[in-house]
């Protein structure tokens, strides 16, 4: 199917109208009611970041560690400690050595699914207990705003005359760019040209100058530059609309099945009695309540998703499966 | 830029609280800066929870303090020590490690100040006047014109190869080959990483160069002493001199210039700003073969090009919300954090935020000048304990130093093999500097080339079709051609003499 | 240019030989751009070439003027060397029991044993350096900057 640019936009206009309402009911989470866990911490707690310092994992990690002790979550102090490297293999593979010990919690990203499926990791999800999920990043679909591209249509358009001829900038092999990229060249049947570069900055700077044609960062990463009209929104890549941004289609609406969630949430060793786990779960559920956990989602434009126990297992395990199916058609998992 | 803004930006400056943040802010830069290991994007992390609770505005003055604190702080080291404190001060070792042998290293560490003052200065004026020109034209720099960059950066290796040139580009090679190491990143194939998932991520740079300069160092030392016992030279006598600043002002201009201008580069940074103005030095003095034993144009250059960078990488990060370096990406993250959304609109919506910041920098650098002149001479006076003294010392910090990096002992373990070859290096005569920055140019130069050839769909001409690519392509090949030229000139010449 | 440069030169070509072996197991090129292997391959070459050259360059020197054989400087100290490799293995071991006694115990240990047995220094200055050092260390990286550094059964 192929829309003009004209009835694009008004279907855009109706839809951005309507989806509004849905939209709020996607982000209603229920929150489970657990019994109160008779352990407790009885020693510094370290909180495991597999990111360096200041990036966005470690930024979620410090602001759960300051809710944690600002609301007496948990009463022995909360450090955080960055074992970057390896796109978090190092991290894990440290994780991996404290089985068993309660004190120990750590960060989790898609880079916790994706890099052992590469075969980068020496352990996989099935080492950890997977405590809990917090919430979800969305991808929106970038152009330069003098880009002639309106709408994902015009651009798929234009990669079917030029196969290779529309450049997509994004982080690595087997980020969220490449995922996108690998589920809208299938979706819509043509060939783009990926162009890793460093980081997610370094793509947008790209994009600015005029080096790449099409990215696909973060809604908060993007909302600035497309706000003070220099890179113009063209698709979402939720499954529907977001709150904050009614006016941008989903990839969906344009005829392109291509969506992409990235969750964040907390892991644990394994080998913890069901107290142990108890406890940090009642943890969990209570940091994703107060105003300040809620204050930074809104800030940092995550979508809230709760998910522990048996549920945040089953998702990680779905998530799993998702990404090693994608990443075994890039060619980039490790055969078995 | 209308006069009302740095007004405003003044206003907001000079209030009792943020002169006292900072103040609190360039001390605690000048310490991170000086302790090998914590740089300066690890400080800014570590400190910003400090930072919870502040008016945007104050912590945003006190993290920009922290990071050009650090470009000072690192010098200290490097120069008294041999140890670079962040990976900014590399260069700054080669010539300001020399002066110290010689008992000039308040006159080091003052010229260091200075320039660091002058560049620091004119690069807050720039940021002041044209970030968002600057940033447009930064983030046209593509692959390409990167690839460009870092082959211009490799011609001007030739100038730190010390006494055996085949010797120095051998050490280039070596550090170009171990810049491979790790997960390629276009198409996630481990390289050399022996399945050890330390290595998947590649040798950092700083426990490389602690370990080859300040180990090796010491090891050489232990294996023979060299240092000349207590330095007594009279403290008055250790700032720089008349003399001192009529050679080294080229370096401080050329430096600032280099420094800014590589430092807005979303993919450049401080590091290859002070490698290259360190280069460029050298090709344009009167006494190059003097470089390396110990002159000041060769100490101000690199410094005041690493502190023009880290004011310049300022420029895409407050015009566009798109962090040049490590640093900003911190400094990004915090925006955020204060409920900002960094970008283009920022200098209209947060007028105060930006205008604050522009003012304090130029009262910072002030503050800074004023710290550092008059300590110069104490942190000189260390190289009085005797050596012996200062090697357990030394060792002691350097270790903790590249442990904290990364909270790695790893990186601790890299330090020490890094010392053993660096130690075997010194005694054979191979010189570190061409490894070190090899391994910082390798990876990017891979990178620039293969994103530059997958752009083009494998047509080179992508090289010099685009013209600032082009343009910069010319001047790597006139720094390598020249030089022959002048060399084959004088061999005729002399054989035209001699028959 | 010595006899060391020989076997220096000889020795770094078998390395470069070793490296270009691994690396042409890797992708040489991809569909348009060069590949993982691209880099690694011309670099080994280059660096035989170049070291290749070293050795040949310093067999002329010496066979031209072997008396310099004799030249002090060429000549290793051995009781340097040993100071050396002690200093070496001090801080492999120091690594290696730092995950059972903490990082701050096995520095300090470390460091005990550089001044006193390495460098033989006086006991008073030898142990007034080293727990100064750490000291300094445990104030400025651990308090003040709170690095976590791995620590020992007494908790530090």
């Amino acid at each position: 199917m192929s829309f003009s640019p004209a009835r694009a936009a008004c279907v855009a206009g109706a839809l951005a109208f309507l989806s509004a309402v849905p939209a709020l009911a996607q982000s209603g989470t229920q929150i489970p009611d657990l019994p109160e866990s008779s352990w407790k911490p009885d020693k510094p707690v370290e909180f495991v970041v597999q990111a360096s310092a200041g990036g966005g994992s470690d930024i979620f990690a410090r602001t759960m560690a300051e809710i944690m002790g600002k609301h007496g979550l948990v009463d022995v102090p909360v450090n955080v400690v960055n074992k970057s490297g390896g796109s978090g293999a190092v991290a894990y593979a440290y994780m991996s050595t404290k089985k068993g010990d309660p004190h120990v919690i750590a960060t989790a990203t898609s880079s916790y699914l994706t890099t052992p499926i590469q075969g980068h990791s020496p352990v996989s999800y099935k080492d950890f207990i997977n405590l809990a999920v917090l919430c979800v990043e969305d991808y929106v679909g970038v152009v330069n705003a003098e880009s002639p591209y309106q709408t994902l249509t015009d651009l798929v358009e234009a990669a079917r005359e030029n196969p290779n001829g529309i450049r997509i900038g994004g982080s690595s092999v087997g980020s969220s760019d490449n995922i996108i990229e690998n589920r809208l060249e299938k979706a819509a049947g043509i060939q783009l040209n990926y162009i890793v570069f460093q980081g997610g900055g370094d793509a947008n700077a790209a994009l600015l100058g005029g080096n790449v044609d099409l990215a696909g960062p973060n809604p908060s990463e993007a909302a600035q530059l497309v706000e003070a009209g220099r890179l113009r929104a063209i698709a979402m890549f939720s499954a529907e609309r977001l709150e904050n941004w009614p006016d941008v289609p989903t990839a969906r609406e344009q005829g392109f099945d291509v969506t992409l969630e990235q969750h964040r949430g907390v892991i644990l060793p394994a080998d913890l009695t069901d107290d142990q786990v108890l406890f940090w779960q009642n943890v969990m559920v209570k940091l994703f309540q107060t105003d300040e956990f809620k204050k930074y989602l809104e800030d940092n434009g995550l979508r809230p998703l709760l998910k522990v126990g048996e549920e945040s297992e089953q998702y990680i395990a779905e998530q799993h499966e998702y990404y090693k199916e994608i990443l075994t058609e890039l060619g980039i998992a490790k055969k078995e | 830029m209308e006069f009302g803004d740095l007004l405003l930006g003044f206003s907001i400056a000079f209030t009792p609280t943020n002169l006292l943040f900072a103040f609190v802010g360039v001390l605690l830069g000048t310490i991170i800066g000086a302790l090998p290991g914590i740089g300066p994007s690890a400080g800014v992390a570590v400190l910003l929870p400090v930072t919870f609770g502040m008016p945007p505005v104050t912590a945003m003055i006190m993290l920009a303090g922290i990071y050009y604190g650090a470009m000072y702080g690192g010098t200290i080291t490097s120069v008294l020590i041999n140890t670079p404190g962040e990976s900014a001060s590399v260069m700054t070792t080669l010539d300001g490690y020399q002066m110290a042998l010689r008992g000039r290293a308040g006159a080091a560490l003052g010229m260091a100040a200075i320039g660091s003052f002058i560049a620091g200065t004119i690069s807050v004026v720039l940021l002041m006047i044209a970030a968002p020109p600057l940033a447009d034209f930064a983030v046209t720099f593509g692959p390409p014109e990167y690839f460009a960059l870092m082959v211009l950066g490799l011609t001007t290796l030739a100038s730190l190869t010390g006494d055996s040139m085949l010797k120095g580009l051998l050490m280039a090679v070596v550090g170009l080959i171990l810049g491979t190491i790790g997960i390629d990143l276009m198409l996630g194939a481990p390289r050399f990483t022996f399945d050890n998932v330390h290595l998947l991520d590649g040798l950092d740079f700083l426990p490389v160069a602690v370990g080859l300069f300040a180990i090796g160092e010491l090891l050489y030392n232990l294996y023979r002493p060299v240092r000349a016992e207590p330095i007594k030279a009279k403290l008055s006598g250790l700032l720089p001199t008349r003399q001192d600043w009529r050679d080294a002002r080229g370096g401080v201009a050329r430096g600032t210039a280099i420094g800014f201008f590589v430092g807005m580069l979303p993919g450049a940074g401080a590091t290859i700003a002070s490698f290259l103005a360190y280069a460029t030095e050298k090709r344009v003095s009167k006494r190059p073969e003097k470089f390396g034993t110990g002159t000041i144009e060769g100490v101000a250059a690199p410094e005041s090009a690493n502190n023009a960078a880290s004011t310049g990488a300022l420029i895409p990060l407050m015009a566009l919300g798109i962090p040049g370096s490590g640093t900003t990406a911190v400094m990004l993250g915090a925006l955020t954090l204060y409920g900002m959304q960094p970008g283009p609109l920022l200098m209209s919506t947060h007028p105060d935020v930006f205008w604050g910041l522009v003012a304090s920098m130029y009262i910072g650098n002030v503050m800074l000048l004023i710290l550092n002149l008059p300590l110069a001479p104490v942190f000189a006076s260390i190289l009085r304990v005797p050596y012996s003294i200062l090697i357990p010392i030394i060792i002691g910090v350097a270790l903790i130093g590249v442990y904290s990096f990364e909270n790695s002992l790893f990186n601790v373990g890299v330090a020490v093999v890094f010392g053993g070859i660096g130690f075997v290096m010194r005694l054979y005569g191979y010189p570190p500097a061409p490894l070190v920055l090899a391994l910082v140019l390798g990876p990017m130069l891979e990178r620039a080339l293969r994103q530059s050839l997958q752009m083009s769909l494998g047509s080179p001409e992508i090289f010099v079709t685009r013209p600032v690519s082009a343009v910069i392509l010319a001047i790597a090949a006139a720094a390598v051609i020249l030089p022959l030229v002048a060399w084959t000139r004088t061999r005729l010449a002399a054989r035209a003499l001699a028959s | 240019m010595t006899r060391a440069d020989i076997f220096g030169g000889v020795l770094l070509a078998a390395g470069f030989g070793a490296v270009l072996w691994e690396a042409s197991s890797f992708q040489y090129g991809t569909e348009f751009a060069p590949g993982p292997g691209f880099t690694p391959v011309w670099y080994s070459v280059i660096g035989i070439v170049l070291s290749l050259s070293i050795a040949g360059l310093a067999w002329r020197a010496v066979r031209q003027s072997p008396q310099r054989e004799s030249d002090s400087d060429d000549r290793l100290d051995a009781a340097g060397l040993l100071r050396v490799g002690a200093a070496l293995a001090g801080m492999a071991a120091m690594l290696l029991v730092t995950s059972l006694v903490g990082l701050l115990p096995a520095l300090l240990a470390f460091l005990l044993y550089l001044t006193l047995v390495v460098q033989r220094l006086p006991i008073l200055p030898a142990t007034g350096a080293s727990l100064a050092t750490v000291v300094f260390i445990y104030f400025v990286f651990v308090h003040f900057l709170g690095v976590p550094v791995p620590t020992g059964p007494l908790g530090f």
